[in-house]
């Protein structure tokens, strides 16, 4: 499964670094004008989760093109040739997204730390903002998987699997809308960490979700 | 997924196999596949001769009934059956912006028991050129790489189809002396999908016709070819019974008819005393386009 993973990166690595250097480069436009207007500009933390949600979106963009790039080229068909089983490459499909969101974060860090030694200080805020765009970007991103799996199984009829999916996915939405919403409301020193917790635990799900749906496939030509 | 090879007098085993989509269903299915032997699926479009190979791979789970290859049961979740067994289908899931060569290696430390002077000689053999992108090559040449992947781990048993589908003559024909030549040692046991018999009729030791998802008829090719005749004779009757005929045709007295049990319909001929009698043997496609015709009643075979 390590195998596998490590393959797609090097396979995809092309885009992968042709993202972040996209992604990069609009950070540094969007300082240059932040810096510019000054004042006028965003706070800070603000400023800082604008520029973080470039580099978490980059790689997890690039994630959904592996991911189109794997189906439309079979890779199923390739890796269930050799020792792999469809629970495995259900783990690569989760994985995936999960190590590009490390580059996010990775990135992210690097863009904070910096901010760090020019200006001289760091707002919590920054970090919680940062975190939390990334969060919700990478809870797309799984949702979506969740997505493909509930309508492959709507295809090979696994219909009871389908509508498990489905729900999966409505409350998942329903769950971001409301985290999304609740942004507004929650106030006092737990308003960032529920919102973070809440995010991982509709992250997790829909990954185990979309191990499951996966590994109950009954049909892997697509 | 380790290399030891138990010891199995059936190289697949079809039981009960049975899978269903919206309109169509197919099986069930029971078949059996000695090893050193090459088995031709044939069938029409839609038959359901890839959906059959594609649950003996493991890439479809059956609705009923399964498949053993060399004694392990198709399980996609307990890939120990992959070990014996090469497929080639329509698609293989390359990496394709990669090279043929860089595809090649990675297959080499992913597919257990790869034997890289195999993967050589057969990319030699073939002329693959290793360092074009497989988004590049010609069918033909995909083709070609997915037959090495396919055979560079040594299987036991090769599932291939339609592998010639779309290709040129020139091409079709080095593909068809490589499956020669694979065959030719009667260790490789083959199940080879196609809808056109005449390339592979030479290869085959046994014929498996498929029409609507069912198995209509197992039989050798040597039979098939001593049993099927077109035989043209003079008689008054135009209506006769004659056993063994699916095909007939009258014109005043001249009789034209296609039988699949010659022997018998020339001796009711006898007794009814035709004239003109004249026996031509057919085509091997000929005789599996009458198989195949909706409507014709043909003998089933048992397995």
């Amino acid at each position: 499964m390590w195998n596998a993973l490590r393959t797609e990166i090097a396979y995809n690595r092309p885009w992968l670094l042709g993202g972040l250097g996209l992604a990069v480069g609009v950070v540094i436009i969007v300082s240059v004008v932040f810096f510019a207007v000054g004042e006028e500009g965003p706070p800070s933390h603000a400023a800082a989760g604008i520029r973080g949600m470039f580099l978490f979106m980059a790689p997890l963009i690039v994630g959904f093109i592996i991911q189109t790039y794997r189906s439309e080229e079979r890779r199923a068909r390739l890796l269930l040739a050799g020792p792999l089983t469809p629970r495995q490459l259900a783990g690569v499909n989760v994985l995936l997204p999960i190590f590009l969101f490390g580059i996010g974060v990775l990135a992210s860090g690097l863009m904070l730390g910096i901010e760090f030694l020019v200006t001289g200080n760091l707002a919590l805020e920054s970090l919680h903002i940062v975190g939390y765009v990334g969060g919700l970007i990478f809870m797309g991103l799984m949702i979506g998987l969740v997505a493909i799996e509930a309508t492959a199984a709507h295809r090979q009829r696994r219909l009871r699997a389908a509508t498990a999916g489905w729900a999966g996915l409505v409350v998942g939405v329903l769950l971001l809308a409301a985290l999304t919403s609740a942004v507004v409301f929650i106030q006092g020193p737990w308003s960032w960490p529920v919102l973070h917790l809440g995010n991982l635990i509709v992250a997790v799900t829909a990954m185990v979700i979309t191990v499951r749906l996966y590994s109950g496939r009954t049909d892997f030509t697509r | 997924m380790t290399r030891s090879r138990p010891e199995a007098t059936v190289a697949a085993r079809l039981r009960g196999l049975t899978k269903r989509f919206p309109g169509f269903e197919l099986g069930p299915l029971d078949l059996v596949l000695e090893p050193g032997t090459v088995l031709v699926l044939v069938g029409p479009n839609g038959a359901g001769k890839t959906t059959t190979l594609n649950c003996m791979a493991g890439l479809m789970v059956p609705d009923e009934g399964g498949t053993e290859i060399f004694g392990a049961p198709v399980d996609p979740a307990r890939p120990a059956y992959r070990r014996d067994m090469g497929y080639v289908g329509e698609e293989s899931g390359f990496f394709r912006r990669w090279t043929v060569a860089k595809n090649l290696d990675y297959l080499a430390h992913y597919l257990p028991g790869w034997s890289t002077d195999r993967a050589r000689q057969l990319a030699d053999r073939f002329a693959l050129p290793l360092n074009k992108p497989v988004k590049d090559l010609s069918r033909g040449n995909r083709t070609k790489l997915a037959l090495v992947a396919a055979l560079a781990p040594g299987p036991r048993l090769l599932l291939l189809d339609e592998p010639t589908s779309g290709l040129d003559p020139v091409v079709r024909s080095e593909v068809l002396d490589v499956f020669w030549e694979i065959t030719e040692d009667g260790e490789h046991a083959v199940l080879y999908s196609t809808h056109a018999l005449s390339d592979i009729s030479r290869l085959a030791d046994e014929l498996v016709f498929l029409r609507d998802g069912q198995l209509v008829l197992r039989t050798g090719r040597d039979e098939l070819s001593e049993r099927w005749r077109r035989v043209s004779f003079r008689l008054q009757d135009e209506v006769v019974e004659l056993p063994g005929v699916v095909e007939h045709r009258v014109v005043r007295a001249e009789h034209q008819v296609i039988t699949q049990d010659a022997p018998a319909t020339l001796e009711r001929l006898s007794e009814l005393g035709a004239e003109a009698v004249e026996v031509a043997r057919l085509s091997v496609d000929e005789i599996a386009v009458q198989i195949l015709k909706e409507g014709h009643h043909v003998e089933r075979a048992a397995n």
